[in-house]
Order: structure tokens, then C-alpha cells, then sequence
């Protein structure tokens, strides 16, 4: 009787109706289960996911079965008079092999699974170093010369306090990780910072990047679309918002999209020769200051007392002397979190976020920094 | 175990005196040296590894477990022994060897075996004479200390 | 007369009066009945503590966006949330069960060593007291989850983080000390006749816990040490740029962490071992291998620590085997489950409040433990690790698991410890409040991880917005309800129908039928006999 309620079809009912109370219904799509995937070990973890589901059910109705049995007809209330047998070793073998051979009936599937997961180096097609930093990936395509950094979009950023309606809140990545269909890819995952987790629930890859270690996990994807995925394991302040898009296009449209990646870079680099105007460096200083530094610094630069310094008035941004200000930012600062951003950002970025920096935040140093500057200290 | 131990050996009785104890010194220090060995295996695991900083503490907290089983056991291992004969009865305490005993002439013992404690009822039960007194069994439960007392004066009586 | 007597250097030291009166009690008192008083009051203001802040955690998680909190402040209130109830809620609850039921389960006077008591307990106080007054510091409290990985929590860690390490060695002290006691106590001060097979389950799973406790303890003093060596004297062991090991951080971690989650159940498998055959009126099935079980569950424990770090790039053959002894931990809490079952079945049952906790533990913390199955098996994990699925799961056994034990054990002794029944409709208000809550809370987790919703993150897209909000009612619900056990809390202390000294019908043990109900303040002043 009242023990159904402890059983999981039960609870499953009155969650689902105590949800239909309420109204806001944007996305009405109740996932109760793990992904299938696209990748064939996604597929195959779904599968060994299920078998261990089922078992655990089973199991569960013989044992909450048996329960509820005796609580229904060995009740004193019904007059039940208790048996006094409280040992049989006969009894507590069996219930300790069957078990047992439960367990081997899955540890075989297990294994074999786990053998197909780990075999990451053998024929790889593309290999992909990812890079986790603090709060964001940087993707390097090894043979491709190709690097760039993914950040959460700044339209989801734009509505924190009240994302209703926007259903792409925190799923959308300003640059998201393009990849062919039906070709094995390799990962690599490093860090620069702390540890990040990398995962994509339908590609099924999680693989934690620390610092000092590279490992690697694989995935063929066999759909084309877009699939998310976020950082699984604490990482800091804004831990919640490193957030992976992975793009699975055709072959032909992945060598177009290579290409058009090379000659945005070639720009990119001819973009750091020119001579910049305060205001252009101000305009795209503020733009990568809200996409690298907010997260720490603030938005009005003041950081948080104790655990990130404040920018405004602090000594080294307001020094006239730049040099200082732009170690610190393309070095990084050893035993801190402020991290070296010269892997990460270009020349002309650089420079306008110290231009912005300088001139922004209540400071107002005044001196303009020009790309070239940050070329030479490289 | 509480023991009361009664030796008969012409004319002289022995009371062997002890508090309950429920392991043996010889168990004890068995399982102390097993819990070491583990503690200590642990320690010089992470030391292998490079983390060096756990085994000072693993050696700290076995000193630390050592030095709690030897106050307890200090105090569960305890004797106190009672030998009378017609001339003399003597008192010796101590835990493994004697480190206190005392001497009195049988006859002109006195037993006290007192109250005290209003809500407890605590019993208390020394043995001397001429204002000088020792308490004997303090570890004993109040039924051992009346089954004592009832047995010591019986002896009295008899030498 | 007295004045007279040579003193005995080696004189028993408690006094042998009551109580004394007023404050200076509790600050002063050795007496293993106030010390687990003053442990499990201790506990339960950190439950309502570590409670309201997982509340703060519910309510920023209520709706997508940002509304209430910081993600820096919300990533304090998981860390604080986790410690205080991990450290601050369930240890110290155990332990002051053990103080007040071992010395009366094994016919001891006391605890073996009463000073030493006497500190273990007072050390907590100021251990949280430094622990809660980080929130207050500049930097906010400790940001990296109750876990506290390295690097996050050494290089990249607020300046508050010294403090939660001095912390965290007080309590590993007090702890230390506690399981010392507590085994010279089951050693040493047993009752003639008392031997280890005769044993309370309770009893024997906690001489287990110590053990573990013991074996495990230096090891998280020398992670904290080592933490805040690399912060401040130039060390790098889990530095990656100084040639040190952020990995090995985590084996040091989960080599202390998977041992201390047994350490915070097996106490309670002691418990419903004792309530189930009360009210089943029929004695515990399988004794003598409910101990062998508790006893291969703690040797386990040490052996499979790292199925916590599946994703942290092992090689293969470790996965295997960490898979391997893993899911054989199910076999020895399999017999256990089963051996409860057993003892209920052909029993004469009845459902005291006691008894309706205990029977929620039993179906709560075994769904607990087949999720825990499935964690364990080393390529799914991938999938789940670090998501809801996981917070689902630990939350299984330890809020439906040990908190369940932990209240039904209040509802079985405290009769006996005050001689005041409780009431029997609060209590069951109580049960049915709590365990609806609690599913509705904690239920749908399994659901949001599977679904891919990570864990400790202040924000979620849309797709996860209905499960949150029903598992943040639910979560409201829970609190509030344990506010209203407070409130039986005090009300059966002040007073209540007069319980008898057997208590319930069914009730074994030496502290309910060798003692009044309440019992005195030195219980067994004459050693009782043992059947």
C-alpha cells in the first residue's frame, strides 16, 4: 500500500504532476534518460546504461516485493506471530553467489565497453588538442594549424538576471569546435589553470584536462548537427558557464569551413600591422574585456577583495609605463589565477583590452597601446 | 573480570583483587601492533608516491593510540593483593609488579566498610588498624565489595 | 572516619554525585551521557546550518538566470554545504550516538578514557566556528567544492582557505581522539560475559568506523598539510609547474574519502539492525554475518577509492580492477538489505515511528545503493560522473541513508535517555512529511544528470528548468520539515507520556533491560549480567 509510493514509477508520477501545476512550459521536454549519442560508443554505453537499469529493477521489485509482503501480512495488526528462525548459512550462501554472478554478467559487457573507450590512439583521422582555461576552451587542430578560443555567447551573458524566452540560454558558443562526420577524432585535453572536464553527452566523451597531464578520449560522430555539452568538474567562479558547441558538418563543408578559418587568421595578422585609433581599440578592448576579464575583475573593475585583485586604481594599470601591465597579461602571473593570455588572445586583442583597461573602469592613464607594441613583447 | 581469588594454604588466605577487564594485555598489544602496521603501511605508501607529509601523522596518531591503551590499561590491569595469616596481614597494590603494600598485626585489624555518596550509595571498604587505614577494591561494584567484605571477615574470624 | 583512610593514588576520578548545576556542566562534564547530548545538539544545529544553505543552493537553482546569489557565493554554499554536513551533521550525530549507547550496550560505567571526551567534543565547536566565520571574510569562504581539488584549491584558492585548514585538522583531531576512545572503551570495558559475538551490531560497527577513522585520518591531516605547504612554503606536491601531481591530490583525497563515506553508514547499519528486530518482534537474521559483512565492507572501502576519478585519465587495467572491486561492494550491503528483509519476514511487525524511519532507510538508502551499482561500472561513468545522477545518488545514502538512520535512532532511544515517549502523531506527521519531501527533492536529480546537468553549477539551460523547480520544492518542504523535528526534539525533552523501561515490546539490549528509563547518570554501577 502506501510503500508504492518509495518505488520509482510511483515517484515518477508525482513528479510529473506536481510539474503540470506549474506554467512555464518553454521547453516541455521531460528528459528522463541518458542520451543514445551519435558516436558508436555512445550507442553502446546507452545499451550497457540500460542492462544495468534493468537488472537494478529487478532486483529492486524481488527485494521491495518481499518487503511489502511481510509488511502487509506479518503485521501484528493481522495477528501475525513471529517466527523465531534468525540463522541459516544455506540461505546467506546462495544470496551472496547469486549476486555474484550478477555482477560477472555485467562486468563482461563492462569490459568490453571499456576497452572500446580507451582505444583512443589507434587510426585517429584528426586530432584536436583541447585546451581547458579559466572559463573557457581553446581548440587547436594539430595538423591544421588552426587555433582559436570558444566562450559562452554573449547573448546568454546579456541575460543572466532573466533568461526567459531565450531558448538558446546558455547552450550557444561564440566559436563552436567543427568536425567531419564518420572520421575518427582524437582529443587531447591539457589545461592551462585547474582541472576542467570536457564533455559532450551525445559524443560521450568526459575526459578531465589537467594541468601537467595530456589524456585522451575519441569519437566518430554518424549525424550531422550541433551538439552541446559543458565543463563537468568545478573549475572556478564560472565554472557553470564553460560551455562546449560542437558543429558535425559534411566532409566538403568542413574542408570550406577550414579554409575560410585560415584566411580569418591571415587578417587577423595583417590587422596587427596597422596603426590603431584610441577609439576602435576602445570599442574592441571592451568587447574582449567582458569576454576574458569580467569574470574575475568585474565589471566595474573592482574585482573581489581577497581572492581577485581590482583594476581600477590598481598600481600596475595605472602606471605609465605599460611594460609592467603588459607582462602581466601576456605572461600571466605565476602562482596566481591570472593566467597567460598571449596563447589565447591576438596582438590587436591584447592591445585594445590594456588600451580599455587604462582608459576604462575609472582609470585614465591616457596612453594608447598599439598592437605592435604587444608583437615586440612577445 | 572481577576476581576475588581465595588461596587456602595452611592457615594463610590470599584475595587476588582486580577490575573487569575484558581484553588481555597479550590480545592488546597484538592488535595494537596490527593497527600500526596498518597506519604506518599507509603512511609509507603516499611516502613512496612523494606525498611524504601523511606518515608524520600516521606515526603521531599510533603514539597517541599507544598512549590511550597504556592509561586505560594502567588502570584495568591493576592488582591489589590481600594476604593474612594469624600474625599479620598485608596489603600489596600495584599494576604487573607491587609498587605499594602495606603491613598491619591481624590482631588488632579493623574492617570498615562504609557508605558514602547520598545518591549513589557508594560503598567503601578499608582495612587497618591504630588510625591508620588502607581502601581496598575501590574498582569493585558495590555487590563484589559486600561478597569481600563478607569473606574477609569470615577470614578474620577464622585465623 | 573517612578523613582516615589512605587515599588511592589510582582512585577512580568521576565524582559520584549527580550532575553539577548551571553551564559550567556541559563546559566541564565527562560523563558519556551529557558528552553525547552536547554531540548530538551540536549536530543537529549544523543539519539546520548546512540545511539552510542548501536551501540558498535550492533557491538560486529554483529557475534558470541569475536571480539570487553569485556564482562565487553559490560555489561557497556547496563547499560549506557539503563540509558542515559531512563533518558537522552526520560524524558528530554517530558519535554521539556511540557515547550514549556503547557504554550502556557493553555494561560499562563510563567511556574508557572521560577527559579525553571531554575535549574531542569541545574542539568541534571552535573547528566550526572558524569553519562557518570564513563566509564573513573578505574572499568569501572556500569556493572549491567539500572535495577541494588542487590546484583550485591551492593556487587558485581564496585567502580563507587557511583557515578552513586549520579547521579541517581540529576536527580530524577530535575525531582521532573519539574513535581512540571509543575503541579502548569496546576493548577494554566490556561487561563480564560480554564477548565480541555477543555485541549490539551497533557496537560492532562502530569499533569498525574507529578503525577506519583511525586508519584513515593522518591521511587527510597530510593533504591539508600538504595544501597548505604548496600555498605558502614553496612546496609543489600538487603543483604541475613546480613538478608536482594534481592527480595524486585525488588519490590522496578518496584514499581518506571513500573510507570516511562508510565511516558515515555503517554506524547506521548498527541502528536498523537494532530497530527492525524490535518491531519485528524476531531476532536479527544473520548476526554472525551481518558482522562478516560490515567487517569486508571496510576492508573494501580501502581498495576502491579511485572509481571517484574514472575521468581523470587512468590507464586501463586501473579502471578495470577499480571497476572490478567496486561493484563487489555490493555483494556484503546486498547480504545486509537481504538479512534485514529477513528478520521482517514472518515477523509480528508494528509501525512505531522508530520502525517507519528504519523501513524508509531500507527502500531509500537501496535505491541509493543501485544507482551506486551503476556508478560503479567504469564506462557508463563517463556519463554520469559529476552530474545530478551523482548528486542523486550520494544524496540516496546519505540524507535517506544516515540522516534516516540518525533520526530513527532519536525516535528508538530517546524514550529511554529522557523517560518522556515522544509523540506518536507528531512523529509520523514527521516520517510522511520528511520522506515525500525527500523523494520529490532528491528523485528527479536521477533524471537532470541523466538528462546531462552537471553538478555545482549556479545556472542551467532551459531543457533543465521543470526538474529543478519540483526538486526545489521539494527541498523547501524537506527543510521545513526538519524544523518541525525540532520542535518534537524539545517538546519530548520538556516532557511527555512516562515511558517504561523496556520502552517497546520487542526492545532488547542491555540498556533496556538492565536500566531505568531514564537511566542514572552512572549507568551500571554493578556489572549487569550478560545473557
Amino acid at each position: 500500500m502506501i510503500f508504492k509510493k518509495f518505488s520509482s514509477p510511483g515517484l515518477m508520477v508525482l513528479a510529473g504532476s506536481l510539474a503540470m501545476l506549474q506554467t512555464s512550459a518553454t521547453n516541455a521536454a521531460y528528459e528522463l534518460n541518458m542520451t543514445e549519442g551519435v558516436t558508436p560508443i555512445s550507442q553502446e554505453l546507452y545499451s550497457l546504461h540500460m542492462l544495468v537499469f534493468w537488472i537494478c529493477v529487478v532486483i529492486g521489485i524481488l527485494v521491495f516485493g518481499a518487503m511489502a509482503w511481510s509488511i502487509l501480512y506479518h503485521r501484528k495488526s493481522r495477528g501475525a506471530q513471529a517466527a523465531n528462525f534468525h540463522e541459516s548459512t544455506t540461505v546467506e550462501i546462495i544470496w551472496t553467489i547469486v549476486p555474484l554472478l550478477i555482477l560477472i554478467g555485467i562486468a563482461i559487457p563492462a569490459t568490453g565497453t571499456l576497452l572500446d573507450l580507451e582505444d583512443a590512439k589507434t587510426d585517429a583521422d584528426i586530432t584536436v588538442q583541447v585546451t581547458g582555461i579559466q572559463w573557457k576552451w581553446k581548440y587547436t587542430y594539430v595538423d591544421e594549424d588552426i587555433s582559436f578560443v570558444s566562450n559562452l555567447a554573449q547573448t546568454s551573458r546579456d541575460v543572466f538576471k532573466d533568461p526567459t524566452g531565450n531558448e538558446n540560454y546558455l547552450l550557444e558558443v561564440d566559436e563552436p569546435l567543427v568536425l567531419p562526420v564518420n572520421k575518427k577524432v582524437r582529443f587531447l585535453f591539457h589545461s592551462n589553470d585547474v582541472i576542467h572536464a570536457w564533455w559532450v553527452p551525445e559524443l560521450a566523451v568526459k575526459q578531465d584536462s589537467i594541468p601537467g597531464f595530456i589524456n585522451d578520449s575519441w569519437a566518430t560522430i554518424e549525424e550531422p548537427g550541433t551538439y552541446r555539452g559543458q565543463c563537468s568538474e568545478l573549475c572556478g567562479k564560472d565554472h557553470g558557464f564553460v560551455r562546449i558547441g560542437v558543429e558535425a558538418v559534411t566532409e566538403p563543408e568542413y574542408k570550406e569551413w577550414l579554409a575560410s578559418k585560415k584566411a580569418a587568421a591571415a587578417a587577423a595578422a595583417s590587422a596587427a600591422e596597422q596603426e590603431w585609433s584610441k577609439q576602435d581599440l576602445l570599442a574592441r578592448g571592451e568587447t574582449v574585456y567582458k569576454a576574458n576579464c569580467l569574470a574575475c575583475h568585474g565589471v566595474t573593475g573592482a574585482g573581489i577583495p581577497g581572492a581577485f585583485p581590482a583594476m581600477t586604481g590598481s598600481a600596475i594599470v595605472t602606471d605609465p609605463d605599460p611594460s609592467a601591465h603588459i607582462d602581466v597579461v601576456v605572461n600571466g602571473k605565476a602562482g596566481t589565477a591570472m593566467a597567460s593570455f598571449k596563447g589565447q588572445l591576438n596582438d590587436v586583442d591584447i592591445a585594445s583590452v590594456l588600451t580599455y583597461e587604462r582608459n576604462a573602469l575609472g582609470n585614465s592613464v591616457g596612453t594608447v597601446i598599439q598592437p605592435s607594441t604587444i608583437k615586440n613583447a612577445r | 573480570m572481577v576476581s576475588i581469588d581465595k588461596v587456602n594454604t595452611s592457615d594463610s588466605y590470599r584475595f587476588v583483587l582486580s577490575p573487569n577487564c575484558s581484553i588481555s594485555w597479550h590480545e592488546l598489544v597484538l592488535l595494537y601492533i596490527f593497527t600500526c602496521v596498518v597506519a604506518l603501511a599507509i603512511g609509507i605508501f603516499f611516502t613512496i608516491q612523494g606525498m611524504w607529509l601523511v606518515l608524520p601523522f600516521s606515526g603521531l596518531e599510533m603514539l597517541a593510540l599507544g598512549a590511550c591503551l597504556y592509561l586505560t590499561s594502567r588502570k584495568v590491569y591493576r592488582k591489589e593483593v590481600i594476604t593474612l595469616d594469624q600474625r599479620r596481614i598485608r596489603i600489596e597494590k600495584g599494576v604487573q609488579q607491587v609498587s605499594q603494600s602495606w603491613e598491619f598485626e591481624t590482631p588488632w585489624i579493623r574492617l570498615i566498610d562504609e557508605q558514602t555518596g547520598a545518591r549513589d550509595r557508594q560503598r567503601k571498604l578499608a582495612i587497618g588498624s591504630h588510625g591508620n587505614y588502607v581502601e581496598v577494591g575501590a574498582f569493585l561494584d558495590n555487590s563484589e565489595k559486600e561478597r569481600l567484605a563478607f569473606q574477609l571477615k569470615d577470614c578474620i574470624i577464622r585465623v | 572516619m573517612s578523613s582516615e583512610i589512605t587515599h588511592d593514588a589510582a582512585h577512580d576520578e568521576h565524582d559520584h554525585h549527580g550532575p553539577a548545576k548551571g553551564l559550567m556542566r556541559w563546559v566541564t562534564t565527562t560523563n558519556h551521557k551529557d558528552i553525547g547530548t552536547l554531540y548530538l545538539w551540536l549536530s543537529f544545529i549544523m543539519l539546520l546550518y548546512g540545511g539552510s544553505m542548501a536551501m540558498i543552493i535550492r533557491l538560486e537553482l529554483f529557475q534558470p538566470g541569475l536571480q539570487w546569489v553569485e556564482p562565487h557565493f553559490f560555489n561557497q554554499m556547496t563547499t560549506m554545504h557539503g563540509l558542515v554536513m559531512v563533518f558537522g551533521a552526520i560524524m558528530p550525530a554517530f558519535v554521539g550516538l556511540a557515547n550514549w549507547l556503547v557504554p550502556m550496550m557493553i555494561g560499562a560505567p563510563d567511556m574508557a578514557l572521560p577527559r579525553l571526551n571531554n575535549w574531542s567534543f569541545w574542539l568541534l565547536p571552535f573547528a566550526f566556528g572558524i569553519l562557518a566565520s570564513t563566509t564573513f571574510m573578505e574572499s568569501g569562504a572556500p569556493a572549491f567544492g567539500w572535495t577541494f581539488y588542487a590546484p583550485l584549491s591551492t593556487t587558485y584558492a581564496p585567502d580563507s582557505t587557511d583557515f578552513f585548514i586549520f579547521a579541517v585538522h581540529l576536527m580530524g583531531i577530535s575525531s582521532v581522539m573519539g574513535s581512540i576512545n571509543i575503541i579502548a572503551t569496546i576493548l577494554n570495558m566490556r561487561a563480564p560475559g560480554m564477548t565480541l559475538m555477543k555485541m549490539p551490531l551497533f557496537v560492532w560497527t562502530w569499533l569498525i568506523t574507529a578503525y577506519l577513522l583511525i586508519a584513515v585520518m593522518p591521511v587527510l591531516a597530510g593533504a591539508v598539510t600538504m595544501m597548505l605547504t604548496d600555498r605558502h612554503f614553496g612546496t609543489s606536491f600538487f603543483d604541475a609547474a613546480g613538478g608536482g601531481d594534481p592527480v595524486m591530490f585525488q588519490h590522496i583525497f578518496w584514499f581518506f574519502g571513500h573510507p570516511e563515506v562508510y565511516i558515515m553508514i555503517l554506524p547506521a547499519f548498527g541502528i536498523i539492525s537494532a530497530i527492525i528486530p524490535t518491531f519485528a518482534r524476531k531476532p536479527l537474521f544473520g548476526y554472525s554475518s551481518m558482522v562478516y559483512a560490515t567487517a569486508s565492507i571496510a576492508i573494501l572501502s580501502f581498495m576502491v577509492w579511485a572509481h571517484h576519478m574514472f575521468t581523470v585519465g587512468m590507464p586501463v587495467a586501473g579502471e578495470l580492477y577499480f571497476m572490478y572491486a567496486t561493484i563487489l561492494i555490493s555483494i556484503p550491503t546486498g547480504v545486509k538489505v537481504f538479512n534485514w528483509v529477513t528478520t521482517m519476514w514472518k515477523g509480528s511487525m508494528t509501525f512505531e515511528t522508530p520502525m517507519l524511519w528504519a523501513l524508509g532507510f531500507i527502500v531509500m538508502f537501496t535505491i541509493g545503493g543501485f544507482s551506486g551499482l551503476m556508478l560503479g561500472v567504469a564506462p557508463v561513468d563517463t556519463q554520469y560522473h559529476d552530474t545530478y545522477f551523482v548528486v542523486a545518488h550520494f544524496h540516496y545514502v546519505l540524507v535517506t541513508g544516515a540522516l534516516y538512520s540518525i533520526i530513527a535512532a532519536f525516535y528508538y532511544w530517546v524514550p529511554k535517555w529522557t523517560g518522556h515517549m515522544y509523540n506518536e502523531t507528531l512523529g509520523k506527521i514527521h516520517f510522511w512529511w520528511s520522506t515525500i519531501a525527500v523523494n520529490v527533492l532528491f528523485f528527479p536529480q536521477h533524471f537532470l544528470g541523466l538528462a546531462g546537468m552537471p553538478r555545482r553549477i549556479p545556472d542551467y539551460s532551459l531543457q533543465f528548468a521543470e526538474f529543478n523547480m519540483i526538486s526545489s520544492i521539494g527541498g523547501f518542504a524537506f527543510g521545513l520539515a526538519q524544523v518541525f523535528f525540532l520542535y518534537i526534539v524539545i517538546k519530548t525533552i520538556r516532557g511527555g507520556e512516562k515511558a517504561t523501561d523496556r520502552v517497546w515490546e520487542g526492545a532488547t539490549g542491555l540498556e533496556f533491560e538492565q536500566l531505568p528509563s531514564p537511566p542514572p547518570y552512572h549507568s551500571f554501577t554493578e556489572a549487569p549480567p550478560v545473557r
